[in-house]
């Protein structure tokens, strides 16, 4: 009976994880209806089906950093068939120089390999973080700055992307469960070109789902909420002003093109963000006003650098 | 409910020193982990500890500021400060045997360089005829820490990370 009881639970489990998604060649498939049939009486069977789940349930809602780390790296390169890059040294240099300093004070300062910015060479006004902190960041999106400030406050949204793990959150649930089964099996085996065929197929999937909602369909309105409100934190915990991102949401709301194919299409109207960034900047505790000079330094590197970009 | 996510994942970070008990073992979850003199990214760089590598959480002094965590290496020997979001409670396995590699899909043993890893990306690359050229041109920006330090603080700002 507890024999039964066990299997009804793991064939409950194994459908709800499969979803929506397709699955791939694992046997899930097998699973179930090895399950219904009652074909697994004996307990290592069933022990084997039951870890087989918890390693699905488990990689399904973890995705160490390291793997995170190829998922970033291949979300960038794919992003940048759609926009070169801006090969302007300098210019990359202090975007980095900036961005480190923020992801100090952000709520995920350590991921793989730590955070890396890139300016793409577009006038489309465009950002992406995407995961393990890849930043990809527009010149028309950072003509949209005046100030080191306002450029910190770029940056520091899609900070708040990568912190809190947006991309992932764009894998569809089938996918999830897809990807799990692969992973899952990979755990258990030795690496051959059966199992890395599956694996990259799985993997491309995962991309696809991120690029597809960073480029074409965009995060939901909260995500994109929570991103801003992690940006003003950071901003506040830093020491730069967080109404500069309001002043780049202003400056940008005349700039957006209505059919445009960037963040007029993938953001939430740069009205509606003002109106609860406003909210939550009164309920920050004012940031400590910095000396005349060290305004005058952060000015003059930004002068120095974003001029003319 | 939102909220009570954003709650209960804030308390987590924000009393993570209080989360962790002495002489735990943790493992460093990123490529390489800085150990410091003090807890704050403007501490002094002790050494460093690379990804596995097996840590024990010494006894938190009193006032610890949050998301730092006093540690000690494998063998006792570099002792300091790392933040906590570079540590993982699972072992991390970087030279797995196949009997190891059955293990890590416990949930407790994570297995390094499993599941998506190079050979995964460089299958993907060649099927997508991926070029990777500006996103290693990317990592390859790295600033020192020292430099951040400096272009923080001579603007006026934090530099020691956290919230404040």
């Amino acid at each position: 009976m507890r024999t039964l009881i066990r299997a009804a639970l793991l064939v409950s489990l194994t459908l709800a994880l499969a979803g929506c998604g397709s699955l791939g060649g694992f046997g899930i498939a097998d699973v179930v209806s090895g399950a219904a049939s009652g074909d697994i009486s004996s307990s290592s069977k069933l022990e084997g089906l039951q870890k087989t789940g918890e390693a699905i349930q488990s990689a399904s809602q973890e995705i160490t950093p390291e793997q995170e780390y190829y998922i970033g790296r291949a979300v960038a390169a794919t992003v940048l068939t759609i926009y070169k890059p801006w090969d302007n040294a300098k210019a990359n240099e202090y975007l980095n120089t900036l961005g480190e300093g923020l992801s100090r004070a952000s709520i995920l300062p350590e991921t793989f390999t730590g955070y890396h910015f890139l300016i793409m060479d577009t006038d489309d006004i465009n950002a992406f973080g995407a995961p393990s902190g890849f930043v990809l960041v527009s010149r028309g999106l950072l003509r949209c700055a005046a100030t080191e400030d306002e450029v910190a406050a770029v940056l520091a949204h899609e900070i708040g992307h990568v912190s809190l793990k947006h991309g992932l959150k764009a894998i569809s649930q089938g996918r999830w469960t897809e990807a799990a089964l692969q992973l899952a099996k990979f755990a258990g085996s030795n690496s051959d070109s059966g199992v890395l065929r599956s694996l990259t197929d799985s993997f491309g999937g995962v991309i696809g789902d991120i690029v597809k909602t960073m480029v074409t369909s965009g995060y939901s309105r909260d995500l994109e909420k929570d991103a801003d409100l992690e940006a003003i934190r950071i901003l506040h915990d830093v020491g730069y002003d967080p109404q500069a991102l309001v002043r780049v949401l202003k400056r940008m709301e005349t700039r957006l093109k209505p059919d445009g194919k960037d963040f007029a299409k993938t953001h939430p109207d740069p009205e509606v963000r003002i109106a609860y960034l406003n909210d939550a900047i009164k309920k920050q505790t004012p940031v400590a006003p910095t000396a005349a000079r060290q305004v005058k330094a952060r000015q003059a590197r930004y002068q120095s650098v974003m001029t003319g970009i | 409910m939102r909220k009570m996510q954003w709650c209960l994942a804030a308390c987590l970070l924000l009393t993570a020193g209080a989360l962790f008990a002495a002489n735990q073992q943790m493992s460093v979850t990123v490529k390489t982990a800085r150990v410091l003199a003090t807890p704050g990214y403007t501490g002094r760089l002790l050494g460093t500890l690379s990804y596995g590598d097996r840590v024990t959480i010494l006894d938190q002094p009193a006032g610890s500021p949050k998301g730092w965590l006093k540690i000690a290496g494998p063998g006792g020997k570099l002792q300091g400060w790392v933040n906590v979001t570079a540590l993982t409670e699972k072992e991390i396995v970087v030279k797995a045997s196949a009997d190891v590699q059955q293990s890590a899909s416990s949930g407790d043993v994570a297995a390094a360089g499993k599941g998506f890893n190079s050979d995964v990306e460089a299958q993907y690359k060649q099927d997508q005829n991926l070029d990777y050229t500006w996103v290693d041109n990317m990592e390859a920006y790295e600033v020192a820490p020292d430099a951040v330090d400096v272009f923080l603080t001579s603007g006026g700002l934090m530099a020691q990370g956290g919230a404040q």
